[in-house]
């Protein structure tokens, strides 16, 4: 890139002009007075006439062998050559006689950044029409470098290039797995010195929590996705239904599609789900470390999650599953949305409630199926605490396309290579409304 | 301080359409209807604010190519001759629909919108809206951003890195020069980014640009915010991402509120629906209808029977709606403030064209829009991306993932088999353009060879505008665009021919200088 500075004239506005009708051709002669022209010194005949002429001569023609790659989308890309003749020949003669007929193939290599200590990646050939100029070639894989040769391979294998291309790097189709958070100050024009490249090196997971102690656990405890992949069918639910045998007084009654309000959980030592139709439960009183336990176990991971439940010595949970959500596209006239709480219907958008009664026959799935489970986790502390600790979640199980860029409340979601999603959601305080956007591209076309 | 900010944007721009080798020509209409029925209500709509005290309440881009279309004398001339045109149609069409209690209405309001149009246009601002935007950048009421030279798709240009350069730099100097100051901030065409171009984002002064939502929810490392704060590049380059539930309320076509049943249809215009005597000298040439910008009719439903128009209902639209978005704004904020510490900001971009010619009622939406925000501003206040800055100096660094705001989400509007054709000339044309600036970097600006190296530099950047392969793609106006390409391609041949052979016929360099009078002050060094 040039280091030279610009030397743009200074007002610009319509443009000066030489004096209509000059005809020198020397470089002096040019250089005169300037006068401010008739706004179109031409008639519109002569303009006309000096365009088609000048354009008459057709498209200039791109003569030297070459090869070029453009990125399209995350998993696909361009290729336009231009293979001189004499070039092609040259290939051809390098050829043996028993190898004339080779194929034209576009060889892509993947030169990403390798990454413990990996060897090369083995190239890939596609083969190309030797009439053709240009092809689309899918790469299956996102967030990738490429380059390509051009060239003539043999039956036998052997292989002429003839042109190589520049570099492409495909777009990231998803989140990224990097989980740093470095801070860096913005430039502004007003303090350009407080305007470094690079930034903080310091890693702030810890620091994070002391300057946003509000915000979910940081994400390596508690992920908001989990990418890994499951074979369980999307109408199954993602968490085991614990039967807890129903004991003991009931306390802070939570209903099946109410969303937790601290206000709503109060003191004492127990705590009560309503299950719907399946009557009420309770819990035992469990022991600080206990409840340490829990909390332990609410922060892993689906399949560690898995696996702990499992285990016999802990208390049972309560897990409420409410499925399916509904999703509703709607249509004109839109109608202006009141403050939705938990329960209710939204009226607009794809948008996923936190909470929903359980669905029964009369209910059935959305055509855009999503399954919301709520999973709330209700621990009860002993008699010294002066407060029940609540934890609840809601996880939110789903497909859509796998090229589609997915958001829940702003923030990224990982989807699986077919498509599958499955995020967790930490509940807050209040009426919540989980709005899972699937990204369209529309827009109004220019005429 | 707020629980968050809402940042409205809306990007104006045009291809570059000055065709005085014509009487008249059908493309400048873009221009002249989006004067009339975008631009002008939008200042008109901000001084009401301004007189409201507002402050801050909208980022408007400006193209380069729109800049000087609006500073051109030939173009305005265009204009008030194209609105003498539409005010005896006015008259004809108050007359014709005299004693229509449906219709008649109709046409004295689009009589009083030409006459206002022109008394804004030219007694107010003296036809100089550029002017008009800058006095409200200079009272705080918006911020002044622009784009790339001719708005070329930096994506598909970067194989030569100087093709990219120049367009983002001859872009920053156009604005500073029309308006007198730089711009701090940069739409970049078609939100268009790949890693690594905030470096030429830097080069030419900018602060920060914008990117579609996956640009940030795919950023590296991942956002810790989402959608909910801006990102800085590492090189202190902030880039904003499009909140994709704000756009799909507006945008969309099923779920938008422009297509709400009240509000006026677009496509039955009387330049279709009437006698062809009748409407014969208003359109294209006496032969061809075209769109009037007389239309009588709502939306109305999803078939073709349309009931006529009615302002005041849709006014009662205008007002719900802008409380809808206000609403959702608000609640959308909540529920993202509940998980997160900072305030959170919310950026909806939108074309400006949208509002106004597409979406008749789409500025006085926005009005409204503002209003409701400016009501409770200690809920959710407005902000534009420099103010935003200013409290938030210190964000994340990641840098966004290569995406656009384009069907799909990347680049494929613009690289598909309908406008394919075009990369391999666009880049061959730029690698001429660096070799030539490069051996005749010494020619004076005012000689002939000067004259010819900077016209071949504008043939290239006109020739690389988005607008072309969109159109393609789109099959709007396909002849046309391939023509404009064909043509700016054989004129940057002719003059590079020209320039190599040292021999320059100045009445030929002349007649394009006068055909694309657009960047005068073009150093051809930019190509280097």
């Amino acid at each position: 890139m040039s280091e030279k500075k610009l030397k743009f004239s200074g007002a610009i506005q319509t443009g000066e002009r030489p004096t209509p009708g000059a005809t020198a051709t020397s470089e002096n002669s040019t250089r005169r007075n300037r006068v401010e022209p008739a706004p179109v010194p031409f008639s519109a005949d002569e303009l006309r006439r000096i365009s088609s002429e000048i354009s008459a001569k057709g498209l200039p023609a791109v003569e030297a062998t070459r090869l070029e790659l453009m990125e399209i989308d995350p998993w696909n890309v361009h290729a336009y050559w231009h293979i001189d003749a004499a070039d092609m020949a040259a290939g051809r003669a390098r050829l043996p006689e028993n190898a004339r007929d080779a194929r034209l193939v576009l060889r892509f290599s993947d030169v990403s950044p390798r990454q413990n200590g990996t060897g090369a990646y083995e190239p890939f050939d596609i083969e190309v029409r030797e009439d053709s100029n240009n092809w689309y070639v899918n790469l299956w894989r996102d967030a990738k470098r490429y380059s390509a040769d051009i060239g003539l391979r043999a039956a036998d294998g052997d292989f002429v290039p003839l042109a190589r291309s520049n570099e492409v790097a495909t777009p990231r189709g998803g989140p990224s797995p990097g989980l740093d958070f470095l801070q860096v100050e913005v430039r502004t024009p007003r303090a350009p010195e407080a305007a470094p490249a690079g930034g903080s090196t310091t890693p702030v997971d810890t620091l994070l929590r002391e300057l946003f102690p509000q915000r979910r656990p940081p994400v390596e405890e508690f992920p908001l996705v989990m990418p890994e992949a499951s074979d369980r069918p999307l109408e199954a639910p993602a968490f085991p239904r614990l039967e807890v045998p129903s004991e003991g007084a009931a306390t802070a009654a939570l209903r099946a599609g109410e969303a937790l309000e601290p206000a709503t959980v109060e003191a004492p030592s127990r705590a009560e789900v309503d299950q719907g139709s399946s009557g009420a439960m309770a819990f035992p009183v469990l022991a600080p470390t206990e409840i340490s336990r829990y909390h332990h176990l609410a922060r892993m991971t689906k399949t560690e999650f898995l696996a702990q439940a499992s285990l016999p010595p802990l208390p049972p949970v309560a897990v409420e599953t409410i499925a399916p959500a509904d999703f509703e596209l709607v249509s004109h006239p839109l109608p202006i949305l009141p403050v939705v709480a938990a329960g209710d219907t939204a009226s607009n958008g794809r948008v996923a409630e936190a909470a929903r009664p359980s669905a029964g026959p009369e209910h059935p799935p959305a055509p855009l199926a999503l399954e919301a489970i709520l999973g709330k986790t209700v621990f009860s502390p002993s008699a010294m605490d002066a407060a029940v600790a609540v934890s609840a979640s809601i996880v939110i199980e789903g497909q859509g396309s796998p090229d589609a860029p997915l958001s829940l409340f702003g923030e990224p979601v990982l989807l699986q290579p077919d498509g599958r999603l499955t995020v967790r959601l930490p509940l807050e305080g209040g009426p919540d409304l989980v709005a899972l956007l699937h990204h369209v591209w529309e827009r109004h076309r220019k005429e | 301080m707020p629980q968050g900010f809402q940042c409205i944007v809306l990007h104006a721009h045009l291809p570059y359409v000055r065709h005085p080798e014509y009487e008249s020509f059908l493309e400048e209409n873009w221009l002249f209807e989006a004067i009339t029925e975008t631009y002008l209500p939008l200042i008109l709509g901000l001084e009401r604010l301004r007189a409201a005290g507002v402050k801050d309440c909208l980022t408007l881009s400006l193209s380069p190519t729109l800049l000087t279309m609006l500073r051109d004398p030939f173009l305005q001339q265009r204009y008030l001759a194209h609105l003498d045109k539409l005010r005896q149609l006015a008259r004809q069409e108050v007359r014709r629909t005299r004693g229509d209690p449906a219709f008649a209405p109709l046409a004295r309001l689009y009589q009083e919108r030409l006459e206002e149009a022109v008394e804004v246009f030219e007694q107010e601002h003296g036809r100089d809206l550029v002017a008009a935007f800058a006095q409200l950048q200079a009272e705080g009421v918006l911020e002044l951003i622009t784009t790339a030279a001719t708005h070329g798709f930096l994506p598909l240009l970067k194989t030569e890195p100087a093709a990219v350069r120049a367009q983002l730099l001859v872009g920053a100097q156009t604005f500073q020069t029309m308006l007198g100051f730089p711009a701090k901030g940069v739409w970049l065409p078609e939100c268009g980014y790949y890693p690594g171009l905030e470096g030429v984002i830097e080069e030419a002064g900018y602060n920060y640009f914008f990117v579609d939502s996956h640009g940030i929810l795919n950023a590296t490392p991942r956002p810790y915010y989402g959608l909910s704060a801006p990102l800085a590049c590492p090189n202190g380059v902030a880039t904003f991402g499009r909140d994709p539930e704000s756009s799909r309320q507006v945008w969309s076509r099923d779920e938008g509120y422009p297509g709400d049943y009240y509000y006026r249809d677009f496509y039955r215009d009387i330049g279709f629906d009437l006698d062809f005597d009748y409407i014969k000298p208003y359109i294209l040439d006496g032969h061809t209808r075209i769109h009037t910008g007389f239309k009588y009719y709502r939306v109305t439903g999803p078939g073709d029977h349309k009931l006529p128009y009615d302002p005041a209902a849709a006014g009662e639209r205008i007002d719900a709606h802008a409380s809808d978005f206000a609403t959702r704004s608000r609640r959308n904020i909540a529920a993202r403030g509940k998980r997160a510490s900072l305030a959170p900001l919310i950026v909806s971009p939108y074309d400006a064209e949208l509002f106004g010619h597409w979406w008749f009622e789409g500025p006085q939406w926005l009005e409204a829009v503002v209003r409701r925000f400016a009501e409770q501003s200690e809920i959710v206040a407005l902000t534009t991306p420099s103010a935003y800055l200013a409290d938030n100096r210190s964000l994340q660094a990641a840098t966004p993932s290569a995406s656009s705001w384009g069907d799909g989400g990347y680049n494929a509007f613009w690289l598909n088999p309908g406008n394919d054709w075009i990369y391999p000339l666009l880049h061959d044309a730029a690698r001429r353009m660096n070799a030539l600036a490069r051996q005749h970097g010494d020619a004076l600006p005012d000689s002939l060879t000067g004259r010819a190296l900077q016209q071949a530099g504008r043939s290239l950047l006109l020739a690389q505008a988005s607008d072309w392969p969109f159109i393609m793609k789109a099959q709007t106006a396909e002849d046309y665009a391939q023509r404009r390409i064909r043509d700016h391609l054989a004129r940057f041949d002719y003059l590079e021919d020209c320039v190599r052979h040292a021999s320059i016929d100045e009445r030929r360099l002349q007649a394009l200088e006068v055909m694309d009078q657009i960047f005068p002050g073009l150093d051809p060094a930019v190509f280097c």
